[in-house]
Order: structure tokens, then sequence, then C-alpha cells
């Protein structure tokens, strides 16, 4: 608590000094605060029912004399300074309490006199320690209005005082000093009349004003009454907001309007009579009636200058002078207790700052993937590169055309650049190029096989060539990629690879052995990997295909046969591209393989196991046997258009036609001889 | 010691006829290493016999076993090569 400030209200008190009241009050009325709790921080255990509080109400109840036997009244003996300094006091309760709101009138005789040795006790220390003693501590400190206690006689005497204000509580004591210097207060308010007190304020206001002009920078005028009593009054208004120092002027120039409130105006002329008497300057008291004008708002805050200008002395007056503000800032420094901290507001900033965004620029090798210069080997033969564009990887339908014939002359050119001039005489798995040149000096990944010899292209693009199992599932990755997105096609087909068939070899093997369809067909499989399309790139689940093609080699005579399975006819067509006397067995038997165990893995009605197979002729027509990958290949690429295979004349066109697409040259290579491919039924 | 053994790799090259040969392989090896040292021990003087494979995709023998993503413990499946046609057909 400010050790200055001698009176509160107990709603503008801080709520720590409330608690503290109630606390160390015998008898709280519920009215005024109700106990909820008893835990220990002792604020949250009050609940104030009524913020505001008669002073009536406080007198006859909580601080009543019947109800405290603490309480006692004690009357002091007050010294004649004590006189003008309650009257003033008074005046500021009135100017304050004029709103109506005299909440803080609590302590009744005992604040009072208390109030009286706090005031006092620069002067008197001895009569204060001799109040504390009787008093209880709290209402020393909470006794807000001093001179609470004056007898209704003075109201009388000035006529404005209704219930609420407190008559200067000198009258009300019974030292002789006070009691004459009241009689001639009386007097002279007797014969003050409301015309009389206007002219007088009006005066007093415009000295007022002219000290104030002349006092312009520098606080001379004002300073000189009192120079202690600035200080104490200009620190609360340089806490609050600057606006109050425009206000300041614009309140004394209302002055003349306030007349009408002239309660006051008799009660300010009182006091300066008594200060008169005190040789005190009155000026300030004057400029002291402007304080109702003050904003309301801070009933707080003007109790704490009175309480200052009590302390300071007689010099009160002049603490209220608030216009001096601007004039002495240094004064903020002295009294930092008594400034009221009014926060300012809130640094508003800007808009956050928001990033600048990025802008995205396509890249720069937004190109085809694809080099079309093999390095100096494979490039030298051509001056010109030729950009193609980028297309989807089946764009072009290669068996109608039209054909990119420059793709094929390119590739051509680049698959024959190097080449040994015997090369046909080479084995298959021997390099048919020039002095190491066959190594591609960028392995070529097709996804499914790494590339890296030139010898893998030959195979596929020669004839009477070996193609083993890369080869095959290479071509069949992009056919099976080539269904996958090519979702508007009717014939929904899919490949699988080499592997597929020797896994199936396997189980048939163990199959055979074990006669038992269950042990074979579990679950664990993979075949259901494969059927459920988990285990290869681009793999489509068997359940939303109607054919699916499988490479199926014939170890015995080396040869690729094609098999397609045609869910939705429940039969095995073989496309055979070699017929021969001892040949076919060898086929029916891996067929047969086939034939047995998929029914197990999809669930095929098994309506006739095959035991004959009808073989259809397509076509005959020489050797076959030596090119079957390629057949293979050929017919599943017409396979997967949805048409038949052409009775004659197949053009094979190559039918890594997709990997040549993809690898930007690839030959489109015909096949002109005729077809010979033996179609058979196997029924399942 | 627990650092050491970490640093190799346990491969496992399942043959077709389900035989197994356990490896035990630095992740910097080149697959063409253990591919070759297999085929040694199935008697095959090349390696392009066999084709590898690791859960369905082919094994390139150019990289190496971590560029593969081999863990330890993968078991790679051995198959021969498939191959037909041409001239193997004029016997």
């Amino acid at each position: 608590m400010d050790a200055k400030k001698k009176y509160y209200r107990i709603d503008g008190m801080p709520l720590a000094m409330q608690v503290w009241i109630y606390e160390c009050c015998s008898v709280v009325d519920l009215n005024i605060a109700e106990k909820k709790t008893n835990r220990i921080p002792r604020l949250v255990n009050w609940r104030t029912r009524n913020s505001r509080i008669h002073y009536e109400f406080l007198m006859e109840g909580m601080f009543g004399d019947n109800g405290n036997p603490e309480i006692a009244f004690y009357q002091l003996p007050s010294k004649s300074d004590a006189i003008p300094e309650n009257t003033f006091q008074n005046v500021g309760d009135k100017d304050d309490d004029e709103e109506n709101d005299f909440t803080s009138k609590p302590p009744s005789h005992k604040p009072h006199n208390k109030e009286k040795g706090s005031s006092c006790k620069e002067k008197s220390p001895p009569v204060l320690q001799g109040y504390r003693k009787a008093k209880s501590t709290p209402f020393s400190s909470v006794s807000t209005p001093v001179e609470n206690n004056v007898p209704v006689q003075e109201l009388h005497n000035q006529p404005d005082d209704s219930a609420n204000s407190t008559p200067p509580r000198s009258l009300k004591q019974p030292q002789d000093t006070k009691a004459g210097e009241i009689g001639v207060l009386r007097q002279d308010l007797a014969s003050f009349k409301d015309s009389e007190l206007r002219l007088f304020i009006l005066e007093n206001f415009k000295q007022v004003m002219d000290t104030v002009n002349k006092s312009n920078p520098q606080s001379g005028a004002p300073c000189q009454e009192g120079g202690s009593k600035s200080p104490t009054h200009v620190p609360d208004w340089s806490n609050n907001n600057s606006m109050k120092d425009g206000n300041q002027i614009s309140t004394f120039l209302d002055k003349p309007h306030f007349d009408i409130k002239e309660d006051r105006t008799f009660q300010f002329v009182i006091e300066e009579h008594v200060k008169d008497n005190v040789q005190e300057n009155y000026q300030p008291a004057q400029i002291h009636i402007q304080d109702p004008l003050s904003p309301v708002g801070m009933p707080s805050f003007e109790r704490g200058d009175i309480n200052a200008l009590q302390n300071d002395g007689i010099q009160q007056p002049q603490s209220q002078f608030e216009l001096l503000d601007v004039l002495l800032p240094s004064l903020d420094t002295i009294n930092p207790k008594k400034c009221v901290v009014v926060h300012p507001e809130g640094v508003i900033y800007d808009t956050t700052p928001v990033p600048v965004q990025r802008t995205r620029r396509p890249d720069r090798w937004n190109s085809s993937p694809y080099s079309t210069n093999f390095g100096s080997s494979s490039g030298s033969s051509s001056n010109v590169v030729k950009i193609y564009e980028k297309k989807h990887l089946f764009v072009s339908d290669f068996i109608r055309g039209p054909y990119n014939y420059d793709l094929f002359d390119d590739y051509a050119m680049w698959l024959r650049e190097g080449l040994l001039v015997r090369h046909m005489n080479k084995m298959h798995d021997e390099d048919r190029d020039k002095n190491k040149k066959a190594k591609l000096t960028v392995n070529m990944d097709l996804a499914i096989h790494l590339i890296s010899n030139k010898n893998w292209f030959y195979s596929l693009s020669y004839d009477k060539q070996l193609l083993n199992d890369e080869h095959i599932d290479v071509v069949l990755y992009y056919l099976r990629k080539k269904s996958k997105y090519n979702i508007s096609s009717h014939y929904r087909y899919t490949t699988v690879d080499c592997l597929f068939k020797s896994k199936i070899d396997e189980i048939y093997a163990t199959y055979a052995q074990v006669g038992s369809e269950i042990c074979v067909a579990n679950v664990e499989s993979d075949i259901y990997d494969y059927i459920n399309g988990y285990r290869l790139m681009a793999a489509i689940p068997w359940n939303t295909i109607d054919n699916v093609f499988i490479p199926v080699n014939v170890k015995q005579k080396n040869q690729w046969v094609l098999a397609v399975l045609s869910i939705v006819e429940r039969r095995i067509y073989v496309y055979d591209s070699y017929r021969a006397a001892g040949h076919n067995s060898y086929v029916s038997d891996e067929i047969q393989k086939l034939a047995q165990l998929l029914p197990m893995y999809v669930s095929i009605d098994i309506a006739n196991n095959s035991d004959d197979t009808q073989d259809q002729d397509i076509a005959y027509d020489g050797s076959g046997d030596l090119d079957c990958g390629i057949y293979l290949l050929a017919f599943a690429e017409y396979l997967s258009e949805g048409e038949g295979i052409p009775v004659q004349y197949l053009d094979s066109k190559l039918s890594a036609s997709d990997t040549a697409h993809y690898c930007g040259n690839m030959q489109r290579r015909r096949w002109k001889k005729g077809l010979l491919a033996r179609m058979r039924h196997h029924p399942e | 010691m627990a650092e050491g053994s970490r640093k190799f790799i346990k491969l496992k090259i399942k043959a077709q006829d389900d035989t197994i040969l356990h490896f035990k392989v630095n992740p910097s090896t080149i697959m063409k290493d253990i591919f070759m040292s297999y085929s040694s021990k199935k008697q095959m003087m090349n390696y392009k016999v066999f084709r590898f494979f690791f859960d369905g995709k082919r094994l390139s023998p150019k990289k190496t076993v971590n560029e593969l993503g081999l863990k330890n413990g993968d078991e790679i499946d051995a198959m021969i090569h498939q191959d037909g046609g041409g001239s193997a057909c004029n016997y």
C-alpha cells in the first residue's frame, strides 16, 4: 500500500486490501461480501455482493459500535494544521462523490481518528501511535475518508451537502481551536451567497488562467506556490493518457459552466477561507474545483492526489493543479509510487510479413529423357541430331501404321554401325561388332533389364537369332504396360514373365509327386502374387482382365511358345510357330502343366480335363522354328490389339516395336516369311 | 565384433531345385562377383546361364548389393536362363 494514501474506496481499493479488511474485520455484513471458502489464497474466498456501499450502511452495520467491540471511538487532539487539511479533504471527497458513489466510507470513528493520526504522523508521531494501539490495524489503513465522522451539523452550513458528503471533520472534534475556526467558517458560509461565490470563483479562475498563461514552459508562478505539491500531482497525470494535458485546459475553460454545481463551489470557498486563515494560497483551491470535471473514471487517482496533498500539508491545493504537467515533466520521477500505471495501447503491428512466394519455373531439361546420340562410337554417322517428339509410348499403331520410317532407318543404321561383315557366323553369345564396339557407352535401362551390349538389339533385330528370356520379358513388359494404360481397349489382357512358367514347372514337379492339390496350391505361392498383381512391374490383377499371355519355353526343343489363358472362355490358346512331328508332344506337355495347375489358382471351373488338343493350323510356311521368339512376340502384339493373327505374311514388324519406340531407335523389321502358326485349344 | 558383423550382409541364393547357398557379402560388393561365385559352386563356367531374381525383379550383375537395396537375409532366386530359336534349334 502506498504509505501516502490516506483513504480508499472499497471498490477502488486494491483487491488485496479489500480482502484484508474482510479477513480482519470481525463481522462482515453479508451484503457486502460473503466468504465462500476457506482456502489459502484468501482472495478466492470472498465474493462481494455489493460493490458500492453507502456510508451509512457501513456505519450502521460493519463498523457499528454495538457490533464491533474492538472498535472504540477515540477523540484525538488535532493540531491546528489538521483543520485545513480536513476541510480540504472533505472537498475532495465531495468532488469525487458527486456521482453518488460514496462507496468507501467504511471507517467510522476509528478510521477517522486513525487517519488523522496517519496524516499527522509526520507532525505528531506520538499521537498516531496512540491511535494505532487502540485501533485494529486493518482499519487504520482502510480508513478512507478522514472526515466521514463529521456531524451533520456542518451539513446545514453547506447547502449542497447531502448525507454522502462528509462535512469538515474538524467541527466534530472537540478541540477548542478547531471549534473556533469552524465557527468562523460557518459564519463565512452563512454570509456567502451564490452570486458572491460565483464571482469569487470566477475571479480566482481568471487569476489561475493568467498564471497559467504566464508560466508557459516553466512552472514559474504555479511552482512558486507549492514546489513540493506540484510534483505529487504531476506524475499522476503524466501517467494517465496524454490527452489529459489537452483536457486540462479545456476543463479550465469549462469551469464557468460548472458553476451549476454550486455545492462544490461552496465548499471551495469555505476551504479557501480556512486556508486564508492558515495563510495559504487559494489559487490551487480553485483549480481543485475542477477536479469533478476530470473524468469520473479515475476516482482512485484523485484520492491519491488528495492523500498526497495531505501528506504534503498545506500546499495541497496546488497538487491538483493539473495543467502544469507539461511544465514539470521531470517531476514524474520524484513520486513513482503514486503513478497510476496506464498501459499504453498495444503496439499494433501491420500485418505479419508474408514470405515471398517462389515462382516456379519449368525444368530446364524438360525434353526427351532419351538420348539420341550414343556417344562417339555411334553418333559419327549422322551429324544431324533428330529430335523426336516425346509421345506416349504406345501412341502410334505399329501394326497398321503409319510408320515413322526415319526411326527405323536410324535404328538400322545404328545397328549396322561397327558390325562385323561376317556377323552371321558368330555364335549367339558372341559380339558381332568390331573391336569391343558392341559395348554401349551408356547402359540402357529398360526397367526390366539393364542392357549394356548391342548384341541384345542384334538378336532382336536379325532373323534366326536366339532370343532368351530377357528379350521376351522386356517386350512383354511393354505390352503389359500398354494394356495397363490403354484402358479404353476392349481387349483386356496382361502378360507374365518367363519366370511364371518356371514356377509352374516347380510346382508341377511337386504336384506330380504328391498328387494332392492342396499342398501344391498353397496361398503363399508366388503364383498368387502374379494373379494379384503384386509381383510384376505394371502388373494388372487377373480379376480385371480377360486374357493372360504366358510365354512358354519348351526346353527340349529350345522353342518359344505363346500360351494365352482366356479366363472368360476357360481355354488356353497355344500359338506355336513351328510344327513338326516330334515337336508337338513336347509343347503339349508344357501346356499340360499350365492346364492342370492354373485352374487351381484361378478357380475356374474345370469342365473337362483336356485330354485331347484341337490343333488348328493357321498357316505354315517356312522355318518358324528358328524365329520362334520373334514369332511369339509378334503373336502377342497382334493379339494385344484384339485381332486375329493374319494367316499369311505376318509382318512381325518387329514385335519388339515397343522396345524400338522406347529406345527411340529401333528398326521395324519385316518378316516376309509366311506364318506358320498352330493354334491349339486346350479346353480346361 | 558387432560392428564387423554388421558390415556384412547375408544372402541366400535359392536354385530351382530348392538348394540354397549362403553368401556373406560386403554391401559394396558387385553382384557379378556373387553370381560368379555361385556359378562356380554350381560348376558353371558362365554366370550368365543363371537369371537371378529378387522379388520377381532381375538383379543386374553390375550393381552393388547396396544399390539393389538387398537386406540381410534376403533370398535370391536363381533360374537357369531360357532361350529358344535360332541356331540352337538346328541340332
